[in-house]
């Protein structure tokens, strides 16, 4: 047998060696695979410039919202290769996120709200932990728009460890950004509404409803939002958009800018309210030509919220705005029509704001504004008695960039920026210094945010661009009326004119923004510690012990078996259902599945779980390990088997 | 278990389709010798005659499997430490093996460090020195097993002397897949 087996594996190679000589004899030269692909020149430097061959490393990890996924999805740059969807508000079975576990389980149930559990998330803006402003590589943080929330994520398991629920917030957007040193993250609201869970008619609008932003206190230590060193600041109903934290000289100082000042309500369409003949909000909403960007002092409000200067709203520290006025910690500077953007420069020095629908950008000198603080210069108060600090007088300058300016990023080199035009699908390169327009580039379709490598950081890198498309149109294969999105990567190299290398779809919920940072900051563990785990099973302990209706099995995995395999219960029994993964190699994931019970847990090597359900149902339940782990994957089963 | 050079590289080149295939083939081929017999009071037995003889082919193949690991580690010690450490020895593989674990292991906090990130004395091909520790960890599981298949022959107790050689082989299977990693980073695939 082995002779015949020897001789088969002979003629098989001999094959291949043939086969290898054909090709070399048929391969053909750049210039015509060139042709043939219908290649330019700047399209192989493009892919000599992204390429990253098997077994070579990216430079950078971007991490990028999931949008609707409620996820956040991490990718490595220039290759544009997808690395993990890291399941943060939804459940994500392959990571078994949600799906029996009670690990899981309990993450996801500290993100209820008003009691009630909610299984998606619309993710919007990462945060990394920054260290003196720059990225530390540490932990990640994001938002929910729809259902205010922020989330945690440790950089050393890509994998969510917390979830805070806003208790006064119905919906927010600024979020999630942090102050240099990751004291505070920041949550700003998006549109208003009461800080109560109780009804309040619109005709009260203006009294009733609110906006905030809420900081929420890390500690770094223990990788975790403090949430009662955490407070929030009362703001006026209008809807506050973005948010950035000072740097630098601004340090101690946080900006949000915001939309409809005009406080207006639409109520559009044939329904049932006295409303339904009014127009749109969109008209209402950007009626005025200066929206309120919004400057509020951190080291005040912190030095309130410890002096106990707050009101306890859902068990929530809020300091007022008339608290706020009153210590002079919160002013409003008039910004171009309906912004969509603060940014500010690694000097920290000068911010810049966008307005959607006007085709300048504004850069504020943060110097120039606080003067006007100092001296008590203001051009008026807001009707909630805010002081209004003057627009000319705080701004270093504009520039007309193009249609629909959004975001801003920035270079290494001292003074150049990038904007996103959303109307003009391009990505404008500006010197915000001496407020030049340098060159744009066109996209392909709709940029909402854009990300430079660690471009909101006291330290750019440069180097590459991601223009975060909303529209993708005919860039790829077509899948039905529901596109992808496009990330698109840009070479923004000094001293050349900026090259698109690649296009990216992005085919899970809308990602609204990203962060490059470099690869070598983090370091993410190759496999749990077995003593983190307090339900942990040693080897050679397992066992299952039933008191009454109550069944706790400890049990462990290793390539290529579960112990013990076979479990026996009675209908109605409860089960607690411990598993340690033994395993010692590096990528050694088990999975674990029983059908028909909706369970599914993914276990990392040293990784313990602990599963909870009740044995409802009658019958034979095989259960087995969902990874292809080893030769003898397909044998790693097991049965639960429930009697009547 | 010295083996020579050509019938190295060619047992080097086999040994996938060997594990994979010839394994599987063998056992079969013998069991079908033996005419395997169902049992009607046991899950999955046969008859004891069957399983001896079932046992004896299984106990050839790991033999020969293990032939083959040895040639790996013949092939792959010397690339993976430097020969100033005397560690590797084509005569005695399985210590060669275990030594290669001992000298990555001697900074090494079990209880603090992966070993991965274990402060290691000099190697000449890490990546590959972490695979071929675990393959060494998965060999090192098999010999309980083919202690237990001895122990159960004694009492001619042929069904479970079988089960524990075949889960032995499970063990050097796995051994097998993280050796080969072993080698394929060594020989820069």
């Amino acid at each position: 047998m082995l002779n015949k087996l020897k001789s088969t594996f002979q003629l098989v190679l001999f094959s291949m060696i043939v086969l290898g000589l054909c090709t070399t004899v048929n391969a053909q030269s750049l210039e015509e695979i060139m042709k043939a692909r219908g290649l330019t020149q700047q399209d192989m430097l493009a892919a000599a410039k992204t390429y990253t061959p098997t077994g070579k490393m990216d430079e950078y990890y971007c991490f990028s919202s999931g949008g609707q996924s409620g996820h956040v999805i991490a990718y490595g740059v220039p290759s544009m290769k997808l690395l993990k969807y890291i399941a943060v508000f939804s459940p994500e079975p392959w990571q078994g996120y949600g799906y029996g576990d009670v690990e899981s389980e309990e993450l996801l149930n500290q993100g209820r709200m008003r009691g009630r559990k909610i299984t998606w998330g619309d993710t919007h803006h990462p945060a990394l932990s920054e260290t003196a402003g720059e990225y530390d590589g540490k932990y990640l943080f994001i938002n929910d728009k729809a259902n205010p929330r922020v989330a945690v994520i440790d950089l050393k398991t890509f994998s969510t460890i917390q979830i805070v629920p806003n208790p006064i917030m119905k919906s927010e957007h600024g979020s999630t950004f942090v102050t240099p040193n990751t004291e505070y993250i920041l949550e700003a609201t998006q549109y208003p509404a009461p800080f109560s869970n109780k009804y309040v008619s619109l005709d009260e609008f203006n009294e009733k409803y609110r906006g905030a932003m809420s900081f929420w206190k890390f500690d770094m230590k223990k990788g975790k939002i403090i949430v009662k060193d955490s407070f929030s600041v009362e703001l006026p109903p209008y809807c506050q958009d973005l948010s950035d934290s000072g740097k630098k000289v601004s340090e101690g100082w946080v900006f949000t800018n915001s939309f409809n000042s005009e406080r207006y309500v639409g109520g559009f369409g044939k329904g049932n309210t006295k409303w339904q003949d009014r127009l749109p909000f969109e008209a209402g909403a950007s009626s005025k030509d200066t929206d309120y960007l919004h400057m509020i002092n951190l080291k005040t409000a912190e030095k309130l919220f410890k002096d106990g200067k707050t009101t306890e709203i859902n068990g929530h520290a809020v300091i007022t705005m008339k608290t706020m006025v009153e210590n002079n910690a919160l002013f409003l500077i008039p910004e171009p029509k309906s912004p969509h953007g603060v940014m500010i420069d690694p000097s920290g020095q000068y911010i810049t704001v966008s307005g959607k629908l006007d085709t300048h950008v504004s850069v504020y000198d943060f110097k120039k504004m606080m003067k006007l603080v100092e001296s008590k210069k203001y051009e008026g108060k807001d009707p909630y008695n805010i002081p209004i600090l003057s627009m000319k007088e705080s701004l270093h300058g504009q520039v007309e960039l193009g249609l629909g300016p959004l975001h801003t990023q920035y270079d290494k080199e001292k003074g150049i920026a990038y904007t996103s035009l959303f109307v003009d699908s391009a990505i404008a390169k500006w010197d915000y210094l001496n407020l030049k327009l340098l060159e744009k580039i066109s996209i392909h379709y709709n940029v909402g945010h854009l990300v430079t490598a660690e471009g909101d950081t006291v330290s750019p890198d440069g180097k590459y661009m991601i223009s975060l498309n909303k529209l993708s149109i005919d860039r790829f294969l077509p899948v039905g009326p529901l596109h992808p999105q496009n990330h698109q990567l840009i070479d923004i190299s000094p001293g050349k004119p900026m090259q698109m290398l690649y296009d990216m779809p992005f085919p899970l919920g809308e990602p609204h923004y990203a962060l490059l940072i470099k690869a070598d900051k983090l370091k993410p563990i190759k496999r749990y510690k077995k003593k983190w785990f307090k339900n942990r099973v040693k080897p050679g302990r397992e066992k299952v012990v039933k008191e009454g209706n109550q069944v706790t099995i400890h049990s462990s995995l290793i390539r290529s078996h579960y112990s013990p395999e076979i479990i026996e219960v009675n209908v109605g029994d409860e089960i607690t259902w411990h598993i340690t993964n033994l395993e010692r190699a590096q990528d050694e994931t088990h999975g674990f599945s029983v059908d028909l019970y909706n369970i599914h847990g993914s276990l990392e090597p040293g990784e313990t779980c602990t599963f909870k359900f009740t044995a409802d149902m009658e019958g034979v339940f095989p259960f087995y390990c969902t990874e292809f782990c080893s030769a003898l994957h397909l044998e790693m089963m097991g049965y639960l088997l429930v009697k009547p | 278990m010295k083996t020579n050079g050509t019938k190295t590289i060619f047992l080097l080149l086999t040994l996938a389709a060997f594990l994979c295939f010839a394994g599987n083939v063998t056992a079969a081929e013998e069991s079908s010798k033996a005419k395997v017999k169902q049992n009607d009071d046991t899950i999955g037995t046969a008859a004891e005659e069957d399983y001896k003889a079932n046992y004896q082919a299984k106990v050839k193949q790991n033999d020969g499997t293990i032939a083959i690991i040895a040639g790996v580690i013949n092939y792959v010690c010397p690339k993976i430490v430097p020969a100033s450490t005397k560690i590797c020895n084509a005569d005695k593989p399985v210590e060669s093996a275990v030594g290669i674990q001992k000298y990555m292991e001697q900074n090494w906090d079990k209880e603090e460090d992966d070993i991965e990130d274990a402060k290691m004395p000099e190697l000449l091909n890490k990546k590959a020195a972490l695979q071929f520790w675990d393959a060494v960890e998965q060999f090192k599981l098999h010999y309980p097993y083919r202690e237990k298949a001895k122990k159960a022959t004694e009492k001619e107790d042929w069904y479970n002397a079988f089960l524990n050689e075949e889960m032995a082989w499970q063990y050097l299977v796995k051994c097998a897949s993280r050796g080969i990693f072993a080698k394929k980073i060594v020989d820069g695939e």
